[in-house]
């Protein structure tokens, strides 16, 4: 009869073996970067491009922009272009953030080629047609309604609006007159100034992903932009709002969506990883502080985490839950208990071992197989960063002691520093 | 694929695909318990009780924390038709998921106070999925429409937070001794660890569990639908939105294949019918999709829209019902046959790529029927033809086999 109030062994702890992707250069200069693994005849391709919406003159150009691209070219229609992606039973994605837009490929091998092809016109010659451009405008419009129904949605404006400021690269939010204000001369321009070999990276994945680096070279190495590189300029300084406190009422809704925050240091930061793994103690799995408390104790929401994310120049801290509209005050007053918590008492042994345990299980996770390993080296990446900050990151994770945590949240955790949104809730 | 399986003397069966290229292991173990089960009078309750399962069993107070001591990550969920537990960890560590599994399977620790708590959960859940967003509520609405008599006819929340309210710990434990059971689960694995292995670690933490008389599965049959069913509801919402709901025959179905390409067809990718004719080339919609329940039993193919400022729901109608019977009317080219073909088969490989994917999968299919049924898939959607998409078309796009509900803007 077995017995089960034995615990089962843990076995040793596996190395992160992760293998430094290899860097090629295409005869223009590109960099490639290469991940090699798996077992499945799918290549990933990521081609990067400093093209985020921080670079625009109005808001919507970079977004538009990066869409648009698949909506045709000089010598296809958007039709013919969507025909063809989808019977190779390939993916091409575009996607745009603050800093950032890209096209994501994913292929099978003996497709890739032909897929690649296709691409490279999207990237390279874009028309960008006035009646893609009008039905994307209509979608869009849509969409935006839509959202603005959601308490969620609301939360998420009214934080980012007022953490960075209205007009700031990173506080930015798009509205309907935003939605009108956007020309095709706007997309042309700024395709011109940022979608060129200068400003691109690729990071190709995949099983044997090597040799399709003469493939890569034939579609974008012999890219020759004549065009002046659009300016790539500092974000500069947020211009929050002074006021910590936001309300915003939404008609209608049953939960309110909150949202607490501020600026943090971005992931090159000395502190940016030992904060991280304070944010996990603190919301960043089931098991942490505001889960256990304010869910899994108290059932105010189906869901409460906080993340610490880092675009280029700025990083951001950020509790998020919808709760019952009922439970918001005293949600509130359990996320600042939580957050008091970590400046006033030091984090249990037993606590801080269960984390780093399970942390150790999420880079492995992290870096399993090719595309997860793509997806985390992509984000390395736009920070000029690679995989040997993992390594980094856990020999951190492994000696971080309870008081330097303890620390860590006096410095950076004081509530009284926090941005306090809720939508759903008159003012 | 690699499969090896086995079954336990209690009835559990286990099923296992080796795949080294992981240094992880994704377990999962499915129920044959889902909404479906259901008392009428006490839905959303499979759902409810997967929430308890995390709430600490007999011999082991907390599911979660040796899971993370262990490196390990999970999550369930609970459709219409069964209920669904997984978790990856790193290879090493593959035991304390036997061992915590087990124990869960073998009792749960009822606790008063983890009911009331989850209850309040499970209801700030139905809140935020049905009524905090705007279209929210569509499917409570929208089954009860379509079906009459079998249980489909609400959803796996339940069909109202009152439902939830209700459920008390007698109920629980009933409801987990007649349904959570080895003879009634099935346990898979996919990653770094070897079949036999898996095996003995079965044997050695399942095998002591004993089998348990199960509630006997016999659900009303859904008459077929010979009236066309319509509804109107007016809310809140910016956009106009429109849904049609057609029968379709269960998953073991074979013509389950050229139905599911028939929703690729109108529904999935960029050169998708719907998006080229009725977003693009017709500018009638802002968005629009259609896809198959998935279900288990007798499901439903559902096409949706939300046509643009100035297009009213009839047009919205109107139009949809030209696309589908150009399905049904003309024949589809081989190209556009093959393309969907190819979709489905690239999805397919990539799925391959996941080891928690490929668990999931060949739980499922051992369900079904065998999971050896998952390398023969790419095969049958191969096998569809023309003719049987033109069939199966016109066997399904029927007035009298439809439901509508339109969703009406409410501008105030």
């Amino acid at each position: 009869m077995v017995n089960r109030s034995n615990k089962p062994s843990l076995g040793a702890v596996k190395e992160l073996n992760v293998t430094k992707p290899d860097e090629y250069h295409l005869s223009n200069n590109i960099p490639v970067y290469i991940i090699e693994a798996g077992d499945q005849d799918i290549i990933r391709v990521d081609i990067l491009f400093q093209a985020g919406s921080r670079y625009q003159q109005k808001i919507f150009q970079a977004g538009f922009t990066n869409s648009m691209l698949l909506e045709g070219t000089k010598s296809k229609t958007a039709h013919q272009i969507a025909e063809e992606v989808d019977f190779y039973g390939s993916y091409v994605y575009p996607g745009s953030d603050r800093d950032e837009a890209n096209i994501q490929i994913y292929s099978l091998g003996k497709f890739l080629p032909s897929t690649l092809a296709i691409v490279k016109d999207i990237i390279q010659n874009p028309s960008f047609q006035q009646k893609e451009l009008d039905t994307l405008r209509n979608r869009r419009s849509q969409s935006l309604a839509i959202d603005n129904k959601k308490a969620e949605y609301r939360a998420k404006r009214l934080f980012f609006r007022s953490l960075f400021g209205p007009t700031h690269p990173y506080g930015q939010i798009g509205e309907e007159e935003n939605l009108k204000d956007i020309s095709r001369r706007n997309l042309v321009e700024f395709h011109q100034a940022y979608y060129h070999p200068n400003n691109c990276r690729i990071i190709l994945s995949g099983q044997k992903a090597s040799k399709y680096l003469p493939i890569l070279e034939e579609s974008f190495g012999t890219w020759v932009n004549e065009y002046k590189q659009g300016e790539v300029f500092p974000v500069g300084n947020e211009i929050g709002s002074t006021e910590k406190k936001h309300r915003e009422d939404v008609p209608g809704a049953v939960q309110a969506a909150i949202r607490l925050g501020k600026i943090m240091p971005t992931r090159n930061h000395d502190d940016f990883s030992a904060l991280n793994i304070t944010n996990t103690i603190l919301g960043g799995y089931f098991g942490s502080r505001l889960m256990q408390n304010i869910r899994e104790d108290k059932g105010y929401t189906y869901g409460i985490g906080s993340s610490l994310f880092s675009f280029m120049e700025k990083g951001v801290f950020m509790i998020g839950t919808d709760v019952g509209l009922e439970y918001y005050v005293p949600t509130l007053e359990e996320c600042y208990y939580e957050l008091n918590r970590l400046s006033d008492e030091l984090v249990p042994d037993q606590e801080l071992k269960r984390v780093k345990q399970y942390i150790e299980g999420e880079l492995l996770r992290e870096l399993d197989g090719p595309y997860n390993q793509a997806s985390s080296f992509k984000t390395l990446l736009s920070h000029d960063l690679d995989f040997s900050f993992l390594k980094t990151y856990l020999d951190i994770l492994n000696n971080i002691t309870p008081v330097e945590i303890r620390d860590l949240s006096r410095k950076y955790l004081n509530p009284d520093s926090f941005l306090e949104i809720v939508a759903g809730v008159k003012s | 694929m690699d499969i090896e399986k086995i079954t336990l003397e209690n009835g559990l069966r286990v099923v296992v695909n080796k795949d080294n290229s992981s240094p992880m292991v994704a377990m999962n173990l499915i129920y044959d318990v889902g909404a479906r089960d259901e008392d009428p009078e006490l839905t959303g309750f499979a759902h409810l009780f997967e929430h308890l399962m995390f709430g600490g069993s007999v011999n082991i107070p907390s599911y979660d924390k040796p899971l993370q001591e262990a490196g390990g990550e999970n999550n369930a969920f609970t459709n219409n038709d069964y209920t669904n537990y997984y978790l990856n960890i790193p290879a090493q560590n593959i035991e304390t998921g036997f061992w915590l599994e087990s124990d869960r399977m073998l009792a749960l620790d009822f606790s008063e106070k983890g009911l009331e708590v989850q209850k309040k959960v499970v209801i700030e859940e139905f809140k935020q999925r049905y009524f905090n967003q705007p279209y929210g509520d569509v499917w409570l609405h929208l089954r009860p429409m379509a079906y009459k008599e079998h249980p489909y006819r609400w959803s796996t929340i339940g069909k109202e937070i009152s439902h939830i309210e209700k459920a008390d710990l007698n109920l629980v434990k009933d409801f987990f001794y007649s349904h959570y059971a080895p003879n009634n689960a099935i346990l898979s694995l996919s990653g770094d660890i070897d079949p036999h292995k898996a095996f003995s670690l079965a044997e050695k933490w399942f095998g002591g569990i004993e089998k348990r008389e199960i509630s006997k599965r016999s659900l009303p049959i859904e008459p077929m639908q010979i009236k066309h069913e319509r509804l109107d509801l007016h809310r809140p919402v910016p956009a106009d939105s429109i849904y049609l709901a057609f029968h379709i025959p269960e998953r073991l179905s074979d013509d389950f294949y050229a139905i599911d390409l028939i929703s690729d067809i109108l529904g999935s990718g960029n050169s998708s019918r719907l998006n080229q004719i009725l977003i693009k080339e017709k500018e009638l919609f802002s968005s629009a999709d259609a896809y198959i329940t998935g279900d288990i039993d007798p499901g439903l193919f559902i096409v949706t829209g939300k046509p643009l400022p100035g297009v009213n729901l009839e047009k919205a109608e109107e139009e949809i019902w030209k696309l589908l019977d150009s399905i049904s009317n003309e024949m589809i080219s081989d190209y556009e046959l093959t393309k969907v073909q190819n979709k489905f088969e690239a999805n397919f490989i990539y799925g391959q790529s996941s080891i928690l994917n490929k668990a999931m999968n060949i739980g499922y299919f051992e369900l079904l029927k065998e999971a050896e049924m998952i390398g023969f898939e790419v095969a049958k959607y191969r096998r569809v033809d023309n003719n049987a998409i033109m069939a199966a078309a016109t066997s399904m796009f029927k007035k009298e086999n439809c439901s509508v509900l339109n969703y009406h803007s409410e501008k105030n």
